[in-house]
């Protein structure tokens, strides 16, 4: 064997192996979810205990006329000792009647809804709720604070299932399980409710376990006073992501993050392709930004905090580098078609092979995760990955079933099952990978065209994961320019509900 | 009870007898994820298993 054939071998298994790291995401993935199982015997419940703090509710609000007032009542009437509840409104400078609204509630419950105004608002929520957070911690009322959004809806037992962690010490802060709650909700409303079950229910669950936990959701945070102090007073104002900073912040501080995936919050989320992604973009830059916040703590494990153990890097890295994955395996798997088809072929079943255990396995533990979800969201949860992907997912658990059936079907259609037919749909099937977020972009495009049918034709077909993937490139793009925050207010109808 | 309400009880009701309930099914719940995780995996096997057997 000379050199030219031992380096002809190496780049060959090379690009196998750059094929191969297209699956690392979902087995990534997959060990996240085989961990929820051992959060049965490591989660916190050894440790609560009936706790009720007096707990201060801060609601950012601008412009929120439409939902303020019933978010006020659904606060108060909360299952929690009504001395020990405040609600602080901070008025964000609003044009609209939010004022009005929030002083009409405050003479309704005298003592226990407080309305602050910003004059000067549109600085984002981080600086909102520095606004409140000032005020709330100039006086010692306050033993625990409730930081949310102005729409969401707290089931009525649900901060009392939250103040219970707090009964420990060492733990700083508490999340809740946010819920996609549109009533009644559109195809990309039960995408999100899904996507919801995989990324809260599931992961957070399984970081639970870790000890380290990425985010605390926006709209339900519930911090101790002593945390709230030990991260400086004031929530982070110089990114996207001031949740995450948040969050990053209390567990440096030396301080455990739980989340209770037992009290429930309802949301609103955006019922257009680019309302979610405007949404999603500035979630997925503020990701980019704490990835490189903070670098010095990436797989360097700590005996004061859990967020620099292996794992837990590597689950955030997967989803932080997915489109990166996507594309390098759909570039490789091109590559190999043109150097050596047969070995192309076998490495793209291996590849979906890998993709579709874990997919079966993901899917249909996390439709029995959220029976509630699964009942309503079953047929996105199913097409998460896109028609295409889960046709090539289809093909490769039967394919020989699935050969004849496209044989008969070209026939009918009279296509000629020819090689060169055959070998154009198979680097289609190549390339989907990184072409299935393009497709899933279309969705975005074509948002509110051809009366409202080709933005969900395209979701369905690339994929609401893809899609997700798409707004993560971009917002590689968006942070290597340079480009400006803009903090783009997510609108809310007030549509969302408690289930009947 | 850390910082919490002196009076054990609230509305006319046993906050600790609440706490043990909520905390008996928040327990329970968890068990119930973890043999549905059991079943899912076993889903998968027996699924490795007809392919092999009926579709490969």
């Amino acid at each position: 064997m000379n050199a030219a054939s031992i380096a002809g071998d190496v780049g060959l298994w090379a690009l196998v192996a750059l094929v191969m790291l297209g699956a690392v995401p979902l087995v990534a993935a997959s060990y996240q979810f085989a961990l929820i199982g051992v959060h049965r015997f490591r989660n916190h419940y050894d440790d609560v205990a009936p706790y009720f703090p007096r707990v201060a509710i801060l609601v950012p609000a601008w412009n929120e006329a439409a939902v303020i007032a019933a978010s006020i009542d659904r606060l108060i009437g909360l299952d929690y000792p009504p001395d020990r509840l405040r609600v602080y409104v901070v008025d964000d400078a609003s044009t609209d009647a939010t004022p009005d609204v929030v002083q009409a509630k405050m003479l309704e419950y005298p003592g226990q809804v407080v309305h602050l105004r910003r004059e000067k608002g549109g600085e984002g929520k981080a600086h909102t709720l520095n606004h409140g957070l000032g005020i709330i911690l100039s006086d010692d009322w306050m033993q625990a604070i409730l930081i949310m959004d102005a729409d969401v809806i707290y089931e009525p037992d649900s901060l009392r299932l939250m103040t219970r962690h707090l009964a420990d010490p060492a733990v700083g802060a508490v999340t809740a399980y946010i819920k996609e709650g549109s009533q009644p909700g559109n195809y990309l409303q039960r995408f999100i409710a899904y996507e919801y079950v995989t990324a809260q229910a599931a992961a957070r669950r399984s970081q639970n376990v870790l000890g380290a936990l990425a985010c605390l959701a926006g709209g339900a945070q519930l911090h101790s006073r002593a945390n709230i102090e030990a991260i400086g007073g004031r929530i982070d104002t110089s990114s996207l992501a001031e949740d995450t900073f948040t969050t990053f912040n209390t567990q440096l501080a030396g301080n455990r993050v739980v989340f209770e995936g037992n009290a429930t919050v309802w949301a609103e989320e955006p019922d257009a392709v680019v309302g979610l992604w405007k949404q999603r973009l500035r979630w997925a830059r503020g990701n980019v930004q704490v990835t490189l916040r903070f670098r010095e703590l990436w797989f360097r494990p700590h005996e004061k905090h859990r967020l620099g153990s292996i794992s837990f890097a590597v689950f955030w890295f997967c989803l932080f580098l997915l489109p990166i994955f996507m594309i390098i395996a759909s570039a490789a798997l091109v590559i190999l078609f043109f150097v050596d088809f047969p070995l192309s072929w076998e490495t793209f079943h291996r590849l979906w092979i890998v993709n579709a255990l874990s997919y079966i396995f993901i899917t249909t533990f996390a439709l029995r995760i959220d029976p509630h979800t699964a009942k309503k969201a079953w047929r996105e949860a199913l097409l998460f990955p896109g028609l295409i992907s889960v046709t090539i997912i289809v093909y490769t658990c039967t394919p020989h079933l699935f050969v004849w059936c496209m044989h008969h079907s070209f026939n009918l259609l009279h296509i000629p099952w020819t090689p060169p037919v055959l070998h154009t749909i198979i680097l289609f099937a190549y390339m989907w990978l990184a072409l299935c977020m393009l497709v899933a972009y279309l969705g975005k495009k074509f948002d509110k065209v051809g009366r409202g049918l080709l933005s969900p034709f395209f979701v369905y077909l690339g994929g609401y994961g893809p899609l997700l993937c798409a707004v993560t490139f971009t917002s590689y793009i968006y942070e290597m320019r340079g480009a400006e925050m803009v903090w783009d207010k997510t609108e809310k109808t007030g549509k969302v509900g408690l289930p009947q | 009870m850390r910082n919490g309400i002196s009076n054990p009880t609230w509305d006319g009701r046993d906050l600790l007898e609440q706490h043990d309930r909520e905390l008996a099914t928040s327990v329970r719940e968890e068990h119930r994820l973890a043999r549905a995780e059991m079943y899912c995996f076993l889903a998968v096997v027996a699924f490795i298993i007809v392919r092999q057997m009926w579709f490969a």
